[in-house]
């Protein structure tokens, strides 16, 4: 370290002395650059002095013990024999990462923690896809359970840490030995931690502070989170969301298809192009440019000109991220010629009222076949002559209490995922009603009701729920129905409901609800808590009357069952007649399809699908194709680390440890094996480097001429 | 001494520079003489030595019958142009590499153009400085006044301090009569001073010519690692790392060089910077030929 000092001073001392006749010009020189002179002059000594350091330093092979990127390790001691349930995260977002991906990391983790166990340790491996299956006893084989975890494959399904944490509590019961570890091998992102299920987290809370008792000791569950080490650069784009502007897509009428795309990361995007695929070919294809951090939506205009099935697939090229298999999404939809629907009148003959005229004319006004609703009006006693599942959507408007039977057929066929539309009137009984179709919530009704209210004056419409799907088209009109006066309406009794299961879309000035929704089964019922026709009020009278029940109609009507867009782990149901069906996937090849039921309904199902894609099942005798879509869970395209103060949050006083890669994991359960790193090659590079930039800045300083070397000093 | 390595040295480097520039020499000088003769009341002042270019029908051929050199005759009124070469002899001129100190660079620079002078019968005078006029010599338009000058020229050593500035001032006062005045120096002075006294020259009816001579040190500051530079004027001595102040050092002498070529030529004055490892006969070259160059201006 001293030699380029004694060097320096040497070099110094060495003044050769020269009878100059230009001092003057030197002089002034001295007192214009002293400053600059000195730095250059000691900024050189520091770095040759920092390379010789290196250097020195490097000959001595220093070395440390790395400290890894944990939380909680110290508490991870063991005492004894270790009863370890591996809870392997299999979902989408395992997938993303370069060149090596965030599963195989995985499952070099817990194959580490594996090895960090001794021969007499219980061990349980449960994977998130399969956790749902049968569970087997606890392995005493720790080679197996490495075969088991080198055997995992990545799937598309949704992330479910808390269930997967609630199947691993259960597994742990099957262990005898008392000293449990709960190991969550993960991503580490953020989706599937659901924070919002308090309850659940409540739950678990408690069950991983649960003691087990052996002998006079007792044990309580270590909670472990194995994960990759966090990278902040993961950039990830990605198709999060599909939707067409119309509630029902009708043929023959252009629609307006809208993709929502979300770049995550920092990671800027070139060359990008996106791409729209109606039923398996490409329509257009055009540039689009997004910043990191932003969402912007991607609209295309299509008309369909066909009625029946149909899909979209929107694709992202050229993003090139980590998380390749969220960068397309598709949608599928019906597009409909007609939409049956059957209006049940109470008031249907009754030459005093109009009863459900007035509806039957805002669905239907033409009457020459342009229509898209279909309508079939019919008296309530007429009722059980017609098979309810012909119909998309079913109007009660004004019916006195029903039959058992016709009870029982309409509440399986809100179940099923038929549409209801309930209107009261001066024939409700609402004793009967609350009896048979409510049932204090369980009935298909969204809701009991409760007094029957009047004024002479009528009560006004307050407001309107806009957020609700039906209704979205009124986001900018606050007036709606203000002229109009319900001179009638029962109010509700919410009690036995849950709040967030009951929607208001229309509600009166005190506070009243008007129209209230509430999903039944695989269904919607909407209340109406005064009647549809003129008997309790003037609303058929307004415009807004017209637009409203088109729209909730188009809404309950919308919902195509059995499901179509569903998410990887679920198998495809569909129902037909035909028995000469065949299926397909994104791959072509063929996926059997089994008899089987859907919702007490004979359906085809096939095996649970994994894969992401578009499927289609093709009816061979009337040559109709239907399409089942499966995404990637939008939730698995966040990308984001998930906080250690979330996860403690969550867990609360249980307490976790969290390790991040390989070496955290043996260092923590085997502190004794721990390796100092040496870094003396680094060492020797930064001498190296440091010479470098020496000659460099020599050079610089000197600006050497090049006669330079020959250079003498002259005394005269 | 100094004549004959003149002639030998430098006129035959003129010949080496090329034709051009030597017919441009030539022309400046034959150009003058012809009209000389044509003059009523000439006056016999005496004779010189024949250089080439001299216009042969001014030969003494009686002269040269009696001792067998060509001498040329020389008359009062062919001095029509009375030059004063001031030679800086302060302490910082007897810097010089090899031995070759800018002093007698100085010397050898001053004598040349002296004596192209005389061989165009113009009146030649010295003017030795340092912080003082040590020893002035009016312009004689003889052969044995310039000898007298040259001998005088050719013994004086270098020293004392530079103040070129006081020396000219003081030069301006007593040079009377219209003239042409010739520096040579290194030019370690304050600049803005010395260009207000060659000012001060011009304003007493003197033209002005600047040559600035620097050694090859004092221009690229080869030298390498630690020195004392101890000041040849007694101004003290300065301790630095040549390698780190080289840079520094060229740039100020660049600057200084450039304020003063900027303020001679701003000024009228002709400047020429030259360095004593160039060809003496090109500097000569160079500056005669240059634009603003004439011998002859003040006639």
């Amino acid at each position: 370290m001293a030699v380029p000092v004694v060097v320096h001073m040497v070099h110094r001392r060495r003044i050769r002395e020269v009878h100059w006749g230009a001092n003057r010009l030197l002089v002034e020189l001295i007192r214009n650059n002293r400053r600059r002179l000195f730095i250059d002059q000691w900024l050189l000594l520091a770095i040759r002095c920092l390379a010789v350091f290196m250097v020195a330093m490097a000959l001595t092979r220093p070395a440390f013990m790395p400290k890894y990127d944990s939380v909680g390790a110290g508490a991870l001691d063991r005492k004894g024999r270790v009863a370890a349930v591996i809870l392997f995260d299999d979902s989408a977002s395992t997938g993303a990462g370069r060149g090596i991906s965030s599963l195989d990391k995985m499952k070099k983790l817990a194959v580490a923690y594996i090895d960090s166990l001794d021969k007499g340790d219980e061990v349980s491996v449960i994977l998130l896809s399969q956790m749902d299956l049968l569970q087997s006893d606890p392995l005493l084989d720790l080679d197996a359970a490495r075969s088991l975890v080198g055997n995992i494959k990545g799937t598309s399904i949704a992330s479910d840490v808390p269930s997967l944490l609630e199947h691993g509590l259960e597994q742990l019961h099957r262990h005898l030995i008392p000293r449990g570890e709960i190991v969550l091998v993960t991503d580490g992102f953020v989706g599937g931690w659901m924070p919002e299920l308090k309850e659940r987290w409540q739950s678990i809370r408690s069950r991983l502070a649960e003691s087990k008792f052996s002998g006079n000791n007792e044990f309580s569950p270590k909670f472990i989170v194995l994960q990759p080490e966090d990278d902040s650069t993961v950039s990830n784009l990605s198709v999060s969301r599909i939707e067409i502007n119309r509630l029902v897509v009708p043929a023959n009428k252009n629609v307006s298809i809208i993709a929502e795309i979300r770049h995550r990361g920092p990671m800027v995007a070139h060359n990008m192009w996106v791409q729209l695929e109606i039923d398996g070919r490409v329509v257009e294809a055009r540039p689009f440019v997004i910043e990191p951090g932003e969402t912007r939506d991607a609209a295309f205009s299509h008309t369909f000109a066909k009625a029946g099935s149909h899909s979209i697939r929107v694709i992202i090229n050229g993003a090139h991220d980590v998380f390749p298999q969220d960068d397309s999404r598709s949608l599928s939809f019906q597009v409909h010629d007609k939409i049956p629907v059957l209006l049940v009148d109470g008031s249907y003959g009754d030459s005093k009222r109009k009863g459900l005229e007035f509806l039957d004319l805002a669905l239907a006004p033409y009457r020459d076949g342009r229509d898209l609703f279909s309508i079939t009006r019919t008296a309530f006693s007429e009722l059980s002559q017609f098979r309810l599942y012909d119909y998309r959507v079913i109007i009660l408007g004004d019916v006195e209490g029903m039959g058992s039977e016709s009870l029982a057929e309409l509440e399986k066929f809100v179940v099923a995922g038929g549409g209801l539309l309930v209107g009261l009137g001066p024939k409700s009984d609402r004793e009967l009603i609350n009896r048979f179709w409510a049932r204090g919530g369980d009935g298909f009704l969204p809701c009991s009701l409760s007094d029957k209210r009047e004024k002479k004056s009528g009560f006004r419409i307050g407001s309107v729920n806009p957020s609700y799907p039906a209704l979205s088209f009124l986001k900018n009109n606050a007036t709606v129905g203000s002229d109009c006066s319900i001179l009638t309406y029962y109010s509700l009794d919410t009690s036995l409901v849950n709040t967030g299961e009951l929607s208001t879309l229309l509600s009166l000035h005190n506070g009243d609800p008007l129209l209230v929704a509430r999903k039944r089964g695989m269904g919607m019922c909407v209340l109406s808590t005064t009647s549809l026709d003129l008997a309790w009020n003037d609303f058929p009278l307004t415009p807004y009357y017209v637009a409203i029940y088109r729209g909730i109609v188009s809404y309950l009507a919308s919902d195509i069952l059995p499901p179509r867009n569903l998410t990887p782990g679920s198998p495809i149901s569909y129902i037909s007649s035909s028995e000469l069906l065949q299926a397909e996937g994104p791959d072509g090849l063929a996926v059997p399809l089994m008899q089987g039921a859907w919702q007490g309904r004979r359906a085809y199902r096939s095996p649970v699908i994994y894969d992401v894609g578009l499927y289609r099942i093709q009816e061979l005798t009337s040559d109709s194709t239907v399409y089942f879509s499966y995404n990637i869970p939008a939730i698995e395209s966040k990308l984001e680390p998930m906080p250690d103060k979330m996860i403690e949050s969550l867990v609360g006083s249980a307490g976790y440890s969290r390790l991040r890669g390989e070496d955290a994991v043996r260092e923590a359960f085997n502190p004794d094996e721990r390796k100092p790193v040496e870094f003396w090659d680094k060492l020797v590079l930064a001498g190296i480097l440091l010479l470098f930039i020496e000659t460099v800045v020599s050079r610089v300083q000197s600006a050497d001429l090049p006669d330079h070397e020959n250079a003498q000093e002259n005394t005269p | 001494m100094l004549l004959q390595r003149v002639q030998e040295e430098i006129l035959q480097g003129v010949g080496r520079v090329g034709i051009a520039a030597r017919h441009a020499v030539e022309s400046l000088l034959s150009g003058q003489h012809r009209s000389l003769h044509h003059g009523l009341s000439v006056e016999f002042a005496g004779h010189r030595p024949y250089i080439p270019g001299d216009d042969l029908r001014h030969l003494d051929w009686m002269v040269f019958a009696r001792t067998d050199r060509y001498n040329v005759k020389v008359f009062e009124e062919e001095t029509h142009m009375r030059a004063t070469l001031v030679v800086d002899c302060s302490g910082s001129m007897a810097y010089g590499r090899s031995g070759k100190t800018k002093l007698d660079y100085a010397r050898m620079l001053a004598a040349t153009l002296g004596f192209i002078m005389m061989g165009q019968g113009d009146a030649v005078g010295l003017a030795l400085v340092d912080s003082k006029v040590r020893e002035l010599y009016p312009p004689r338009g003889t052969m044995g006044a310039f000898l007298n000058i040259l001998a005088r020229l050719e013994d004086t050593p270098a020293g004392g301090e530079t103040s070129l500035a006081s020396v000219l001032d003081s030069l301006a006062e007593r040079l009377q009569r219209r003239g042409f005045v010739i520096l040579i120096t290194d030019a370690f002075d304050d600049v803005n001073k010395v260009l207000l006294s060659l000012r001060h020259l011009q304003h007493r009816k003197q033209d002005v010519m600047v040559y600035m001579v620097n050694d090859p040190d004092e221009e690229r500051f080869s030298f390498s690692g630690m020195h004392e530079f101890v000041g040849l004027e007694g101004d003290g001595s300065v301790q630095l790392d040549a390698d780190r102040a080289r840079e520094y050092y060229r740039k100020a002498m660049a600057e200084h060089k450039e304020t003063l070529a900027e303020g001679c030529t701003a000024n009228g004055i002709t400047f020429e910077s030259c360095s004593t490892d160039e060809d003496l006969a090109m500097v000569i070259v160079r500056s005669l030929t240059g634009p603003a160059v004439n011998l002859r201006r003040n006639r």
